[in-house]
């Protein structure tokens, strides 16, 4: 699949400080999340893509269109930024449209498309409201539709949650998914939150401190793993003598007993022993890897 | 159930009507380029001026100006066509003169740059728009050039129409209308080359101030104030190197009467320094020559032109260095 987006040894200073250092990644279609801690260079990476930032060094590719000019790709780019940047005085359809105008739609395509696209972030009742009333939710909706308003190959967006709450986050994110598989348009998300990513994105690029720490599919990275995790209501202790009476090696967190790398052969003599032994079995299951494991363990 | 559905024969059930979503549809209509976006950052600026789509006190701003602006001229051709369908002669009533009116058209269009041009760049900056005009097929300069042209419109429509107003009412109260035309036909040049020097002065001045600052007020001040110490300058500078005493003063002090600034081709610096006193400049220099009424300069007018030229590029040139880019 060719990428939508790409970068070869990117590299990033502002003066004394370094941004990013030698990155390469590749954001193909689909959803991929930017996951990073703040001061990562997140922000940056996104910048350097819709050609507001020059980078110091290395190559990108936007769309197809290599290095400095990026004029035609901004016709097939939405964004959104992470800070507001919304004036507070006109409604949000007036600006939709203006923002559908400026894209190049014409004048009556440009209401349409307004219309339909803040039908579709759920800001139908209130577009003729002024956006400075609008809660931070909807101020989040006003930004996403301005992005995709000249329905764009490419969305950018940067921390589309922050600032809402668990309930307004769902939303956001949920808004999120169906843009990226409803509506087909592909999305770079970004945000310093891992249950996000891991929620809406089908693949993730992980930076830190302004390098590369990993990039791959999120299922790769949440897959199931060859350890067992069993948690018992009662008898944990006498499944475990048991299991280790019979030679597997047992390991006891509280309730849970945890075996790693289990066999078939493994799995039957875990069953007898529960029956043997006459334990409550609370659940059993593979142990799944995390996203927050990628930066527990050392940049492959 | 519709009359015209039970003569079709037509059988529909209201209480089973449902809203078919058509989902989410691509677009697949033209798209334009540069040209479109700039027409939209301008068309958008027209709407803000005249305060479409803003509350009340947005709308109220503009009627005023045009009202400061128009309204005197159009009491004049009201009175004049009251006059003169009485049997009366317009020109009892003492009308204002093109000239004349440039002057009063010099202050309102002023306050109209003060208050109203700043809004079209400090709210952007402030709000941080821009940085959604820099992802879309806009450069800095086509964001510059809408901005700049739409508050020109302004000021160029309310310089421009109430001369043509005076204008058309002159030829109008005139017992002979084409021979008016004949004889003032300079004035109708003359208003359009006015018109057009003092409606870039204002928008530039406007736009420069603008760009300096993301406060409305303070650009509003800064325009003021730009005239108020600028001609401060130039009254008091003026006033200092023309005395003859301070003119011995300066000399005697060490400085040569070959040093340029004090002894300048035409005549005294103070006349040069005169030149600060924009509103003056523009009046006496550009004003009067353009329409030719004015025989005497203490200097070439050339020179009132010259700094008038200077300012309108300065303020261009801050305008544009600042939009280099638009988002730093």
């Amino acid at each position: 699949m060719s990428a939508l987006l790409s970068t070869v040894n990117l590299t990033k200073d502002f003066g004394e400080t370094v941004a990013l250092h030698n990155v390469t990644v590749d954001v193909e279609k689909g959803t991929t999340g930017l996951l990073g801690a703040n001061g990562a260079g997140k922000s940056t990476l996104m910048t350097i893509f819709l050609g507001l930032v020059r980078p110091t060094s290395g190559k990108i590719t936007v769309l197809g269109a290599e290095g400095g000019d990026l004029s035609q790709a901004h016709r097939f780019i939405g964004y959104s930024p992470e800070y507001e940047c919304l004036p507070p005085a006109v409604s949000a359809a007036e600006f939709v449209t203006h923002m559908a105008r400026v894209s190049g739609l014409p004048r009556t395509d440009a209401r349409t498309r307004a219309t339909d696209v803040l039908r579709h972030v759920g800001l139908d009742e209130e577009r003729y409201r002024p956006m400075g009333t609008f809660s931070t939710g909807m101020k989040q909706r006003a930004k996403l539709a301005q992005a995709i308003v000249h329905d764009p190959q490419l969305v950018l967006l940067d921390e589309p949650t922050a600032g809402l709450d668990p309930a307004g986050r769902q939303e956001m994110l949920e808004l999120i998914s169906r843009t990226g598989k409803e509506f087909g348009i592909s999305i770079l998300i970004s945000s310093h939150l891992m249950g996000d990513i891991e929620r809406t994105c089908d693949r993730i690029i992980v930076l830190e401190s302004g390098e590369l720490l990993e990039q791959g599919e999120v299922s790769g990275y949440t897959s199931d793993t060859e350890t067992l995790v069993i948690e018992f209501d009662e008898g944990t202790d006498a499944v475990a003598k048991s299991l280790l009476a019979k030679g597997i090696e047992v390991r006891t967190e509280g309730r849970v007993l945890v075996i790693e790398d289990v066999s078939d052969d493994d799995l039957n003599t875990i069953r007898d022993s529960i029956v043997e032994t006459g334990a409550f079995l609370h659940r059993m299951a593979p142990r799944s890897n995390r996203l927050s494991d990628i930066f527990r363990a050392p940049a492959s | 159930m519709t009359d015209r559905a039970v003569a079709h024969g037509v059988n529909i059930d209201h209480s089973d009507g449902e809203v078919f979503d058509l989902g989410y549809r691509h677009y697949e209509g033209p798209s334009g380029g540069r040209v479109t976006a700039l027409i939209a950052v301008y068309m958008d600026s027209v709407r803000s001026v005249l305060g479409l789509g803003r509350g009340v006190s947005a709308k109220l701003m503009p009627g005023i100006f045009a009202l400061l602006a128009i309204g005197p001229a159009l009491a004049f051709v009201f009175i004049a066509g009251v006059i003169t369908s009485f049997g009366g002669n317009a020109e009892d009533i003492d009308p204002p003169g093109h000239e004349d009116y440039f002057g009063l058209s010099f202050i309102v269009m002023l306050l109209f740059a003060a208050v109203v041009g700043p809004g079209l760049l400090c709210s952007d900056r402030r709000n941080s728009v821009l940085v959604l005009y820099a992802v879309r097929p806009l450069t800095s300069l086509d964001y510059s050039i809408a901005r700049w042209l739409a508050f020109f419109t302004f000021t160029a429509g309310f310089t421009l129409v109430p001369q043509a107003l005076l204008y058309i009412s002159f030829i109008l109260s005139d017992d002979s209308p084409w021979a008016y035309i004949e004889d003032n036909g300079r004035d109708l040049t003359a208003i359009i080359v006015v018109g057009l020097i003092l409606s870039a002065f204002m928008t530039s001045l406007a736009m420069a101030a603008a760009s300096l600052t993301t406060r409305r007020a303070f650009a509003s001040a800064g325009v003021i104030a730009f005239i108020f110490i600028s001609s401060a300058i130039g009254v008091f500078g003026g006033e200092i190197m023309t005395s003859e005493q301070d003119r011995e003063e300066y000399w005697t002090s060490g400085n040569s009467v070959d040093e340029p600034w004090v002894e300048a081709p035409d005549g005294d610096a103070g006349h040069y320094l005169n030149l600060l006193v924009l509103p003056n400049t523009f009046q006496g220099g550009v004003v009067s020559r353009t329409f030719g009424s004015r025989d005497h300069y203490p200097i070439s007018p050339w020179y009132n032109a010259g700094v008038i030229a200077a300012v309108i590029t300065g303020a261009v040139g801050v305008m544009v260095f600042r939009y280099r880019n638009l988002v730093t």
